[in-house]
């Protein structure tokens, strides 16, 4: 007679949520664009969020994970529109060679 | 009547620190104009000076007894320590950016002046919270107040806002980090509450060593520890005078103090402790020679003190290496080191509006107790004698050769070798060449406003000749990593 397995989903989630950790800070770090790199924190923060999860953290720590997650969300893209008023470009490229200009300006004078 | 309210003030003084700066921040945002606003959160940072101090004095000799006030909060010695130390630098940065309100543009000033109480109140929230979900929490509140505190200078040069995005998505990573690091402590040594940490039984080291790194790691992300710290330069290169008092100055103070409570509360674990120690060994090493030598590099004043600072992190983290409470004292003392020099260099250049090492060309005639206050802030950057930076330097050496960390010792000696060249650089430009260009400063009355930069260029000096004081509290803190009991 085969006796049945007992399997623990737990050790799979949590695996699965820090590859989403990983995989969101590489985004978030490595590309260029500003919308990328909010999409790669979004990520990285569910992945988080979902470790705490697959954990068994608290409720609170849940929610103090979800209200970050919100509040970087919000600020990030607020800051995108700015980047995109500001230089008419959203790509790390493009921002860091015009504040390059600037800063060559800037020691001439 | 009134004793019994002060009595009632001093019991929940943790909870005043916290709770003081974000009514301050309420304030802010109607009390009109910026002068009016500056008035009244210098008072508000006074008053929280006054509270922590008071508490920290009484904490730390034992005289005042600790409220249990609730289970969001749980006092220890380095976190009365750091929160004291951090209301005082709050409320000296709050007064001292009086003088270029303006430079943040008259209708930005309250929004700044609000965004950095709530920068105080945050970072005091993660060195007297009382679980790691709550430090995380507070954490996140004073970097995303930083952010927004970048991002407002973006009215005046653009590259504010790319520096405050480099800022998010570093940060951004770092909580990531610092959440999933507190999700695999907790779940290791089944607790997040800082009163059971210290006495908890870890019952998966692997798992624990690694939430904890993580969670270190995290903050060192926050505290500008290299080579974690490419959000620092495009932050502050360009930077107003509030951008760096909020950020440069009392965010990396924060940063590091809370790294150091954290630090305190895992390698208590013996399972754990020797993997941490060499984590922070590892990361203070790579941040003292890199920062000396961006630092070298520099040709923009404000990042070369961000780049000094970074440097001088390494030199915390090597002392919290230790994991000795030697270490943990010198790491305090170097805490406050930071924080004067840290004050009296950006807030000497701030005061003539100066941002490229260039411009401080004859600066000492043109400005001479900025240039004053600047000397004192690089003579202890350098670790020189009778300095402040030199007392935390040589308590580091003392405990690294105690333990046979010769290397450390060495590692001091190129940070201080460094310090020479580019803070004998400042003082050169400073006292022996021309002036090529008139003082851009504020004056009349409004060179008040230069009083608690002296304070911190004073405080640098008068803590070099007489120490006792500081060493004894940061030595009775070191003492009490565990918590305070009530």
């Amino acid at each position: 007679m085969i006796t049945p397995t007992v399997v623990s989903l737990e050790p799979v989630l949590a695996a699965g949520a820090i590859a989403l950790v990983i995989i969101g800070a590489l985004a978030a770090l490595l590309l260029g664009n500003a919308i990328k790199r909010l999409a790669g924190l979004l990520i990285a923060g569910f992945g988080a969020i979902a470790a705490l999860a697959a954990l068994g953290a608290s409720d609170g720590a849940l929610i103090i994970g979800v209200a970050v997650l919100f509040a970087q969300t919000a600020i990030g893209v607020a800051l995108v529109v700015r980047l995109q008023e500001a230089y008419g470009a959203v790509d790390a490229s493009d921002i860091d060679a015009a504040d390059a200009d600037s800063d060559v300006q800037d020691r001439a004078l | 009547m009134s004793a019994a309210y002060i009595d009632l003030a001093r019991a929940h003084a943790p909870l005043l620190l916290i709770v003081m700066p974000l009514i301050g921040a309420a304030l802010m945002l109607v009390s009109g104009p910026a002068r009016l606003s500056w008035f009244v959160a210098g008072l508000v940072a006074s008053a929280g000076a006054f509270v922590a101090v008071d508490f920290a004095l009484g904490a730390l000799t034992g005289a005042q007894p600790v409220a249990a006030v609730g289970v969001m909060l749980h006092v220890d010695g380095i976190g009365a320590f750091a929160a004291a130390l951090l209301a005082v630098v709050a409320a000296l940065t709050i007064w001292g950016a009086g003088a270029t309100l303006k430079d943040s543009g008259g209708a930005a000033a309250p929004l700044a002046l609000a965004l950095m109480l709530c920068v105080t109140a945050g970072w005091t929230g993660a060195l007297l919270a009382g679980d790691l979900g709550s430090i995380i929490a507070a954490v996140e509140t004073a970097w995303l107040a930083g952010v927004g505190l970048v991002a407002v200078n973006a009215s005046r040069d653009r590259a504010a806002l790319n520096g405050a995005l480099r800022m998010l998505s570093l940060g951004g990573v770092g909580f990531a980090l610092m959440l999933l690091g507190a999700a695999l402590f907790a779940r290791a040594a089944g607790t997040s509450s800082m009163e059971s940490l210290a006495l908890a039984r870890i019952e998966a080291p692997g798992l624990a060593s690694a939430g904890a790194a993580l969670m270190i790691l995290g903050l060192a992300v926050k505290a500008g520890v290299a080579p974690l710290h490419a959000w620092g330069a495009a932050a502050l290169g360009r930077s107003t005078s509030m951008v760096t008092f909020g950020v440069g100055a009392l965010g990396m103070l924060g940063a590091l103090a809370a790294m150091s409570r954290v630090a305190g509360y895992v390698m208590a674990a013996p399972e754990i402790g020797e993997g941490i120690q060499a984590a922070l060994a590892g990361l203070g090493g790579v941040s003292v020679v890199v920062g000396s030598v961006q630092a070298v590099g520099a040709r923009n004043l404000l990042r070369l003190t961000a780049y000094a600072g970074v440097s001088q992190a390494g030199c915390v983290l090597l002392s919290l290496a230790l994991g000795s409470p030697a270490g943990f004292a010198a790491a305090l003392v170097q805490l406050v080191a930071f924080a004067a020099a840290a004050l009296a260099l950006y807030g000497g250049a701030s005061a003539g509006r100066v941002q490229t090492v260039a411009m401080l060309d004859g600066y000492a005639q043109r400005a001479p107790l900025a240039s004053t206050a600047i000397t004192a802030g690089a003579l202890s950057l350098m670790g020189a004698p009778l300095t402040i930076g030199f007392l935390g330097r040589w308590r580091l050496v003392e405990a690294g050769v105690g333990a046979g960390w010769w290397w450390a010792a060495g590692l001091i000696i190129i940070a201080s070798l460094a310090g020479v060249f580019y803070g004998g650089r400042l003082i050169e430009r400073m006292y022996f060449r021309r002036a090529n260009s008139a003082y851009a400063g504020e004056g009349g009355v409004w060179r008040v406003a230069l009083g608690p930069v002296l304070v911190a260029a004073i405080a640098t000096i008068a803590w070099g000749l007489a120490p006792g004081g500081l060493l004894r509290a940061a030595t009775s803190a070191s003492l009490m990593l565990g918590g305070i009991s009530p």
